[in-house]
């Protein structure tokens, strides 16, 4: 029956159970799918249990980074939370902040996204801790992930060494029941020892901590620990299988199924991929002719085995590389490396696409999209990093870059038209609010000093939408919902010198696409230069804002329909449906929010509202 | 220890992930070990949505093509993007008037939940009238009493509890 205090945990959860239960008392993070819960766990399960943390979301990774670099350096436990792609913003600390090392036991969760599913790359973020020469674990299931937090901030002080935590969305997004432990008293108070030599290292002195940072590698890389084979082994066996993190679990549940792989497969489960346990490594060599690795994402094990004659994986091409493991694509590697037969498996439809996502019901955006098109017709659309990508969806949005791109890419465009073309295109550039807070204002302080010309369309809807709605810089709201100090896009823009900046509600169309026209006015005008729209109005995940988007009862569609499309097309409102048997367009009832934006869309007037 | 492995599938914004919540802490209440997957993010805008539910002692919570003994399906649409994982002898729940027009594997139950949720004013509950449905069928892993119990333990406010428990029970009377 029940077991006492069994929960279920999701993988995110686990992960900051695990932050917890190891006396970590300050987390920094910047939202990302698939790593956004953890912060709010952590506040809430601190909360609930009376444990006194510092949970705080951050402007950007680099911040969140160095914040956690520096409460580690005053001795405490601290941790740093983010998606792969925010490594990146993140990695200059992260670089030094391995040679400088910590004080308290500090880690790193990077959270990658194999496949990808919400993501600009399937990069590998353990790659990322081989560059940075830090420690990385792979935890293969939401309760090993919390455990391995445990050991990651063990080592973390034993070395006074950041050491990272790389779980997959799998992971991040798996349900397990686990027991949860009672909270420790945390009782470390700080304190900064000043040592110039390592806190502000010149060069000279960072290559003495180099390579004093190869010296903490070599002994983790003896460390009994992390030993992934023992000499074990069933003579039986011909093919020994080294896997990681969710990998690992895959090939598990598919070995444990299968009788016969059980007798031909000696399946052994990495911990710490990097830096690799050398004894495993060489006893396996001595033991096996073949090895086959199975990681996700990329060869991070199978390089630092160093044998391609004998080991096999990604490097040569037995793993495809790039997409995510199912289980099938294990199942089929294994049988091939072993070469039989993968037993026969129904397929998976080939003529259905899944549905695509889509901007919600009732989302501000949409119509924000449609008077861009209208207005600026025939324009270049920089685009960014959020819901509002899906403007792909409407033709509204032409790039994708990375976190804040859209307002250099729009500067650029301008430069490259205006100093080599022979017409400058109608130009926008497309930001939500937090993406603009987390790296949109440097971007604009110097797209204002080339003295660039474009749109800004800053899409506000006062909220981070995308990764499940967390407060913005604007409100000055924290992580744990207590209030900070706010300040609205208005005070930076006009502070980066741009005097041509309007607010307007989105859910006033026609308002909106006058003051478009005004912008691109001002831009082409001979004193022109960057006009900034901000299309404010709550975003539809919020409950109340869903309410009082209901301007009408009910939103249907007229006899009037031609079943032209044009609503479904250009305008993509998830309650819009086609009836395949009428050939025509109706509305979903349960789907519609009755914001009635799309009565306006329909050349035949056929869309009423009551 | 019995093993069971469900798929739940629907369009985002249906409560998927919340009825795979829903069937684990059913699970853990029956005092059985379990691990399931849910998409997040770009996928819960409207996109397609599919949860994975291993019962009994597994390591990772995705279900192989063939290896599904239950479906629940809140549209009957996504049936083509996971039919495939289901057993040939597999049992599915699925939102909806009338069969596929190719027929298909398994045994399949159908409930109209969408028109039934709108006639009770319970527009946001298509999920749980579809658990209900499919809870009172002996061949279903959880029984309504089960889910019912789980719905109560799960934090959520009175009002919103109180409706899904009716249309858990709405469900449950077609499916009897």
């Amino acid at each position: 029956m029940n077991k006492k205090n069994e929960a279920i945990y999701l993988g995110n959860e686990a992960i900051a159970r695990g932050l917890l239960e190891s006396g970590c008392g300050f987390v920094y993070s910047y939202p990302g799918t698939p790593a956004s819960e953890i912060l709010p766990s952590f506040i809430t399960q601190a909360g609930r249990e009376g444990q006194k943390v510092y949970g705080r979301w951050t402007l950007n990774e680099k911040i969140a980074m160095e914040a956690a670099l520096t409460v580690a350096a005053t001795g405490l436990r601290s941790a740093a939370v983010m998606k792969q792609v925010g490594l990146n913003v993140a990695a200059d600390p992260l670089m030094s902040g391995a040679y400088i090392g910590v004080d308290g036991g500090m880690i790193v969760v990077s959270a990658d996204d194999p496949g990808p599913y919400s993501s600009q790359t399937e990069q590998d973020s353990r790659f990322f801790a081989m560059l940075a020469k830090i420690p990385v674990f792979d935890p293969s299931s939401p309760a090993d992930a919390r455990t391995m937090v445990a050991r990651a901030f063990s080592l973390s002080e034993k070395l006074q060494l950041p050491v990272m935590v790389r779980p997959t969305s799998t992971l991040c997004h798996a349900r397990q029941n686990m027991s949860p432990e009672p909270l420790p008293h945390i009782d470390s108070t700080p304190r900064f020892n000043k040592e110039p030599s390592r806190w502000a290292a010149t060069p000279r002195h960072r290559f003495v901590l180099h390579q004093k940072l190869n010296r903490k590698l070599e002994q983790i890389r003896q460390d009994s620990q992390f030993s992934f084979y023992d000499g074990s082994r069933d003579n039986r066996q011909r093919l020994a299988i080294v896997a990681s993190g969710f990998a690992w679990s895959m090939t598990a549940d598919l070995i444990a199924d299968n009788r016969e792989l059980q007798n031909l497969c000696c399946l052994l489960k990495v911990d710490l991929p990097f830096p690799l346990h050398q004894p495993s490594v060489d006893r396996l060599l001595a033991d096996f002719s073949h090895i086959l690795v199975i990681e996700e994402t990329y060869p991070v094990i199978e390089h630092q085995f160093g044998r391609r004659d004998r080991v096999s994986g990604r490097l040569d091409q037995l793993i495809p590389g790039a997409g995510e493991l199912t289980p099938q694509l294990v199942e089929t590697v294994i049988h091939r490396y072993l070469d039989r037969l993968p037993p026969a498996r129904p397929e998976k439809a080939t003529n259905v696409r899944p549905r695509r996502p889509r901007l919600c019901p009732g989302c501000p955006h949409r119509s924000s999209f449609y008077a861009l098109k209208t207005v600026l017709k025939d324009g270049i659309y920089t685009g960014d990093i959020g819901c509002y990508t899906l403007g792909l969806n409407l033709n509204a949005l032409d790039t994708c870059l990375c976190m804040g791109a859209s307002i250099t890419q729009a500067s650029a465009m301008y430069q490259a038209f205006a100093n080599r073309g022979s017409g400058i295109p109608p130009i926008a550039a497309i930001i939500g609010d937090s993406t603009f807070y987390h790296s949109g204002i440097p971007a604009l302080i110097n797209a204002r000093m080339e003295n660039s010309r474009f749109v800004l369309l800053l899409l506000d809807n006062e909220t981070t939408a995308m990764t499940g709605n967390q407060p913005t810089p604007a409100s000055g709201i924290l992580a744990d919902g207590s209030q900070g100090l706010g300040l609205p896009l208005e005070k930076i823009i006009q502070g980066t010198g741009i005097a041509w900046i309007k607010v307007v509600d989105p859910y006033d169309p026609p308002r909106l696409r006058e003051t478009l026209e005004a912008a691109q006015e001002f831009v082409q005008a001979e004193d022109g230069g960057i006009a900034v729209v901000i299309a404010r109005h709550p975003c539809m995940m919020d409950a109340e804002a869903r309410r009082r988007a209901r301007r009408f009862a009910t939103v249907s569609v007229t006899d009037e329909c031609t079943g032209c499309d044009t609503c479904i097309d250009s305008y993509e409102c998830p309650a819009l449906e086609k009836d395949e048997e009428t050939d025509t367009v109706r509305i979903d009832a349960l789907t519609c929010v009755g914001c009635g934006l799309c009565i306006d869309i329909c050349p035949f007037g056929a869309i009423v509202g009551q | 220890m019995r093993k069971v492995k469900i798929i739940i599938a629907g369009v985002g914004g249906q409560g998927v992930v919340f009825l795979s919540r829903l069937l684990a802490e059913a699970a853990v209440q029956a005092g059985e070990p379990l691990i399931s997957y849910e998409s997040h993010g770009m996928a819960m805008r409207g996109g397609s949505v599919s949860c994975h539910l291993k019962i009994g002692g597994f390591q990772s919570p995705l279900i192989a093509a063939g290896e599904a003994d239950v479906l629940l399906l809140l549209a009957a649409e996504e049936l083509p993007h996971v039919q495939h994982l289901l057993k040939d002898d597999g049992r599915l729940f699925v939102n909806g008037e009338e069969a596929g027009k190719d027929g298909g594997k398994g045994q399949i139950s159908l409930v109209p939940a969408s028109a039934m949720a709108l006639e009770h004013n319970l527009p946001r509950a298509v999920n749980l009238i579809v658990a209900g449905f499919a809870a009172a069928h002996s061949d279903f892993p959880y029984s309504v009493d089960q889910l019912r119990a789980a719905l109560e333990k799960m934090p959520a406010k009175e009002t919103i509890r109180a409706a899904n428990i009716a249309a858990l029970e709405l469900g449950c009377q077609v499916g009897l």
